[in-house]
């Protein structure tokens, strides 16, 4: 794959950066992206009207147990017409209704019904309607960053961890695939997994800063969506829709885009460890929903 | 994947102007040097690529460049060389643009700047010194053409007082199947006016 091929990849599995990895490293088979379309009616950018996605790591799950969960969970907002946007970061134990099955954790919402019901469970969370769902792995994404060339990130905090691997002075650093994903996995910080969930937003930012400054023009940019089609799982989504959507991330100015972590606090279900909804989330979410911009968090 | 069939626009010569553009495939070549317009005012049209979704990359279709010539045609003269023989608004945009593009430029502002040439009547012949399109198409997995990007380069010289004004445009255009034909669906175009003395 060329540079700005990789590049390409590599901001949207940066976007659904994987998290923690519960159970080793998925399988080379599987598809490195996906990209699902999981709404109806053909997707166009309109001035007025704001786009919506899901962005979710996924942990490869348990070969033979269980499937995927999605231990990053982004939902990302672009208005078109001001070129900013918002991004929720949810914390993976967020314990949440999950439609037809209860309340559990969030990212039990991909194991149990794919892209369309953590799509759902978002939808019935936040009030907002998801036009699409990325998806990637662990396995390939180290790859797929280093294909990109790195990406640059400004580390708030210097890190320390021996569990994850990330070992990071604060100021700005060149992450490789490797640390990149011990970066966006370090939970052993304060905030635990409230601050893990900001720096999984942070890298994203770092990641589309990169493909705002790579813009390879409408000609490139066909030329990455002809290679994406072969390396990456699409369902739902036409070429064209595709192409807009991509078209879409490099008009949007990083600096515009408001990355919060889901208010929330810590309790127990049962035996386990949850994350709760605050109570400022409510109103986090309403004012996202209406134009995809924050005017009063 | 819903792929509208893909028909040839033949737009009306000229618009409401009277700027005497023509459409047709007249100039298309494939690779190499551009051919020559064959008329005033007309794109020469070259194929460069095809980028497929699949393993094997399908040839150009024949209909679709000339599909596009038209649409690039249409709005070479519709929006440009018209305007600037009248100085009036262009009519006739909803065959060239999608209604998303239709609606981006709907408002005064610096995209519609960008592809119409309006309020500004110059008198005098419009004189095409070249209009060059360059496309690439890109095509689904299953071979079927769903995208087209033209690169720009033309530029047009109006009289002007005691000298000429190059009326000069850059860019790119994306062109997708739309309503049986196809249309420009987004574009990033430079304009610029250079005033030369005679």
């Amino acid at each position: 794959m060329t540079r700005v091929v990789a590049v390409a990849v590599a901001v949207l599995a940066v976007l659904s950066v994987t998290a923690a990895v519960r159970g080793g490293p998925a399988g080379s088979s599987q598809t490195a992206l996906e990209i699902h379309k999981v709404d109806t009616g053909a997707f166009s950018p309109r001035p007025g009207q704001p786009v919506f996605m899901l962005a979710l790591g996924l942990d490869g799950g348990r070969p033979g147990i269980d499937g995927d969960r999605s231990d990053a969970i982004h939902l990302i907002g672009i208005n078109p017409a001001t070129g900013e946007g918002t991004m929720i970061n949810f914390p993976r134990d967020t314990y949440v209704a999950i439609p037809g099955h209860g309340r559990a954790k969030l990212n039990d919402a991909y194991a149990l019904g794919g892209p369309g019901l953590a799509a759902n469970t978002i939808e019935q969370l936040t009030g907002i309607d998801v036009s699409f769902v990325l998806a990637t792995r662990f396995a390939p994404f180290v790859d797929m960053v280093n294909s990109a060339g790195g990406v640059d990130v400004d580390v708030p905090i210097a890190m320390n961890d021996s569990f994850s691997g990330a070992n990071f002075p604060q100021g700005r650093v060149h992450m490789g695939g490797n640390e990149a994903l011990a970066f966006s996995r370090n939970r052993h910080i304060t905030g635990g997994d409230f601050t893990r969930s900001e720096h999984q937003g942070l890298l994203i930012l770092s990641a589309l800063t990169k493909l705002r400054a790579e813009n390879p023009g409408a000609t490139g940019a066909a030329r990455y969506l002809a290679v994406l089609g072969r390396y990456v799982g699409i369902t739902g989504v036409t070429p064209v829709e595709l192409y807009r959507l991509s078209r879409l991330a490099v008009t949007i100015d990083p600096a515009k885009v408001r990355s919060v972590v889901m208010p929330g606090g810590i309790g127990t279900a049962g035996a386990q460890s949850i994350v709760t909804v605050g109570g400022g989330a409510a109103g986090l979410f309403a004012d996202m929903r209406d134009d995809a911009v924050l005017q009063s968090h | 994947m819903l792929i509208p069939p893909l028909l040839v626009v033949a737009l009306a010569g000229g618009c409401s102007g009277g700027d005497g553009a023509e459409s047709g495939s007249g100039a298309v070549a494939r690779g190499g040097s551009p051919a020559p317009a064959a008329r005033p005012y007309s794109f020469a049209v070259t194929t460069a690529a095809v980028e497929p979704m699949a393993p094997t990359a399908p040839s150009f279709p024949p209909d679709v460049t000339a599909a596009v010539q038209a649409s690039l045609d249409g709005w070479l003269g519709h929006a440009i060389v018209g305007p600037l023989r009248s100085g009036k608004p262009s009519s006739g945009l909803d065959a060239v643009f999608t209604e998303p593009a239709l609606l981006k430029i709907s408002a005064p502002g610096p995209e519609r700047a960008a592809v119409l040439e309006e309020g500004t009547p110059l008198t005098g012949d419009v004189k095409q010194e070249h209009a060059n399109a360059k496309l690439t198409l890109l095509t689904a997995p299953g071979g079927e053409p769903v995208l087209v990007t033209a690169q720009i380069d033309m530029v047009h010289a109006v009289k002007s007082g005691s000298g000429f004004v190059d009326v000069v445009r850059g860019g790119e255009m994306v062109l997708v199947p739309d309503r049986g034909s196809w249309r420009i669906d987004s574009f990033d175009i430079v304009a610029k006016h250079d005033t030369r003395v005679k």
